[in-house]
């Protein structure tokens, strides 16, 4: 059920969308900085996430869902800019797959009727998951490279998720539910950039035996423990 | 054996562990994983990865101490642990550069967490999934690469169910059935794993009874231990041990019989049963299946053969002190007694004539070819050999090698034409006389016999 937001959140999204447009656009266009939107939505978003964990302002109760519209109308921007930049031809930033993860989140709070029964805590914290997977598989890929903004891209969703299980914003069930959906994002968003089903540009790849080997083995033997954890305290 | 260079079957193990992450991608597992780990750590340096598997099974003889104070009870740990520590067939399994002495550790510790979990879950009900049982799940995947571990860990886990089925089939105890959550997850991992190598398994039976190797690759002979001299290695020809062997299956039996009607039974009791049926069949099968090595794969139930003949020591203890005034005495002495008599009759002789000496082997090779070309004939195939070529920085212009004459390349031999040719017979002297008529063709004349020792031989040929 899509609701349609009050004429001034409109007017929120809208100015943040093209704010958004006009900065990525010049950045990308003119000065030829192309990875300029991604790096900085993702660093402002996670300087958001983890000021709203750890010493949250006093109008952030009340202005969260202003703030939701603000990242949904600016992730949107740095997402087409970025579609863009891949068909011009170049390779995807690695915040990529984040960006879209996170729009995806966002905009789902922002645009559904069913906000409030949305859990926003376990939506990033299973993207930060996503992306220390995701990560882990780069790194240990022999045939992949792990460039300076994966070790920035990596450390930005690492200190989310640390912060988030420190000050205990994710209960222990949400936290299982995160691991599992999270690793299982992290493997979708890993095979799809080898293989190229989630980009615009490059060829595709096989994935290596040794990671199909590696994520067989993160899978049997976390994913029991994790589903019966997640069954046994939903019974009790 | 400590000081002596690896032999063929540890090279083997080494040239896998050249891959790194690559490896998991060919089929190897977490030990491969972990001497790779030690490599690029300290470099190629033989006693480090002896290392390894000396401190696996310290810890094993430590655990099975352990267990047997906790399970059995106290004072029965000597003598298990003792029999362990001074047997032949640990200290043979215990020192090699190959999964043995790791894997048996490990399922070890399974069967440990196992058996306590389920004893904690009996008393307390606690069925909360724990997160220390991960470390379990992992112990089953780290092993799951050898057929036997995931054999060892089915039985484990029917021994445990096995424990329900009168609850199931019966109705006897129905209200008290109440299967213990956090032992499910390791469960579940070792039948996704089997679901994977099901097929792989039943191909590698058929290979063998078609006379090939269990992994393919050319016919093999059977190996047969007959059934008393395996029983005699594995009790290390000890009169006591083997009683005190054959006394633990009788003990296991009557502890089934004797709470079959109780609340729970003790699945420890239908573990002992496991082992039995694993040797029984590995004795049998032997005549049939080629490339089975009894003594080999039997060594992932030694460590729990031990821990349970400890029980026959304790009720012995028991039985006795039930009847004297001196209690206290009897548990103190009998144990040492009963060390005092393995002792004096095992014949701890580990088997090491396959040891060798190929360090030796190649330390000579080196002084002889020294600046020259030279090329290497050799029994076993050339990545056996990589491990110790590097060592030395000896680059043969080409190695020619095989485990077997029907897969030695002659032409490439004929068409040799190097100034030496060094011709290595590591556990095998068929190459010697295979490669012996074509070598002369091809010009060659058999300078000298550089180096013989403990079935290792080598030859240098010279144009």
């Amino acid at each position: 059920m899509i609701v349609e937001a009050p004429h001034s959140q409109l007017l929120i999204w809208f100015s943040s969308f093209f704010s958004g447009m006009a900065l990525f656009l010049f950045s990308s266009q003119i000065l030829g900085i192309r990875t300029f939107s991604t790096v900085v939505t993702i660093s402002l978003f996670t300087f958001i996430v983890i000021l709203s964990i750890i010493r949250p302002p006093i109008w952030w109760k009340t202005s969260i869902h202003q703030v939701r519209i603000i990242i949904s109308g600016f992730f949107l921007s740095c997402l087409i800019i970025e579609v863009i930049n891949q068909f011009e031809g170049f390779w995807p930033s690695v915040f990529w797959v984040d960006v879209v993860f996170v729009l995806i989140v966002t905009s789902f709070m922002v645009l559904s009727g069913f906000r409030e029964y949305i859990y926003w805590n376990l939506g990033i914290f299973t993207i930060s998951i996503a992306a220390m997977v995701d990560s882990i598989l780069r790194l240990v890929d022999p045939y992949q490279t792990m460039p300076k903004l994966g070790i920035l891209r990596a450390s930005l969703w690492t200190m989310i998720n640390f912060s988030m299980i420190w000050r205990g914003e994710i209960n222990k069930t949400f936290k299982e539910i995160g691991v599992l959906i999270g690793s299982l994002v992290g493997f979708f968003s890993y095979i799809g950039m080898v293989t190229g089903r989630i980009r615009f540009v490059g060829d595709s790849f096989a994935i290596p035996n040794e990671m199909i080997s590696l994520i067989f083995a993160y899978s049997v033997v976390l994913f029991p423990w994790l589903i019966l954890s997640i069954i046994y305290r939903g019974d009790s | 054996m400590w000081s002596r260079s690896l032999w063929i079957n540890e090279t083997d193990t080494m040239s896998y562990a050249e891959h790194g992450v690559q490896g998991f991608g060919f089929g190897y597992g977490g030990y491969i994983f972990s001497l790779h780990i030690l490599w690029s750590t300290f470099g190629e340096i033989d006693q480090v990865f002896r290392g390894l598997s000396l401190l696996c099974s310290v810890l094993t003889m430590i655990l099975i101490y352990l267990m047997s104070e906790e399970f059995i009870g106290e004072g029965s740990g000597v003598v298990p642990s003792f029999i362990f520590a001074c047997s032949s067939y640990s200290i043979e399994f215990g020192m090699q550069v190959r999964e043995y002495a790791v894997h048996s550790l490990i399922l070890m510790l399974i069967t440990y967490w196992f058996i306590r979990t389920s004893r904690e879950v009996e008393e307390s009900q606690s069925n909360i999934p724990e997160k220390f049982g991960i470390l379990a799940s992992f112990g089953v995947w780290y092993v799951s690469v050898h057929w036997f571990c995931m054999i060892y860990l089915v039985m484990l886990f029917s021994s445990f169910a096995s424990t329900y089925l009168p609850a199931i089939f019966f109705g006897r105890n129905k209200e008290e059935l109440a299967v213990p959550i956090k032992l499910l997850p390791p469960v579940i991992t070792t039948i996704l794993i089997l679901s994977i190598q099901t097929f792989s398994m039943i191909r590698g039976i058929a290979n063998s009874m078609n006379g090939e190797h269990h992994l393919g690759g050319g016919s093999v002979p059977l190996v047969i231990l007959p059934p008393m001299d395996f029983l005699g290695k594995i009790s290390s020809e000890s009169v006591i041990v083997s009683i005190l062997i054959i006394s633990s299956l009788f003990i296991g039996l009557n502890g089934i019989t004797k709470n079959s009607g109780k609340k729970s039974v003790k699945f420890e009791n239908s573990l002992i049963l496991s082992v039995a049926a694993v040797w029984l069949i590995l004795c049998f099968s032997q005549y049939k299946l080629h490339g089975l090595i009894v003594e080999r794969y039997f060594y992932f139930w030694f460590p729990i053969l031990s821990f349970y003949s400890g029980s026959v020591v304790y009720q012995f203890i028991g039985k006795v002190s039930k009847y004297s005034r001196e209690r206290y005495l009897i548990k103190e002495i009998f144990p040492y007694i009963a060390i005092f008599l393995v002792a004096i009759s095992v014949d701890i002789s580990p088997k090491s004539t396959y040891y060798g000496s190929m360090r030796e082997g190649f330390e000579v090779v080196n002084n002889e070819v020294g600046e020259s070309e030279f090329s290497i004939v050799s029994r076993p195939p050339e990545h056996i050999l990589n491990y110790y070529l590097r060592q030395f920085d000896l680059e043969p212009q080409i190695v020619i090698g095989a485990w077997h004459s029907n897969e030695l390349d002659r032409v490439a031999i004929s068409e040799l034409d190097t100034e030496i040719v060094v011709v290595m017979a590591l556990q095998g002297g068929w190459i010697l006389e295979e490669s012996e008529p074509i070598l002369e063709e091809a010009g060659y004349s058999k300078d000298s016999k550089v180096f013989q020792e403990q079935g290792d031989t080598i030859w240098v040929w010279r144009k």
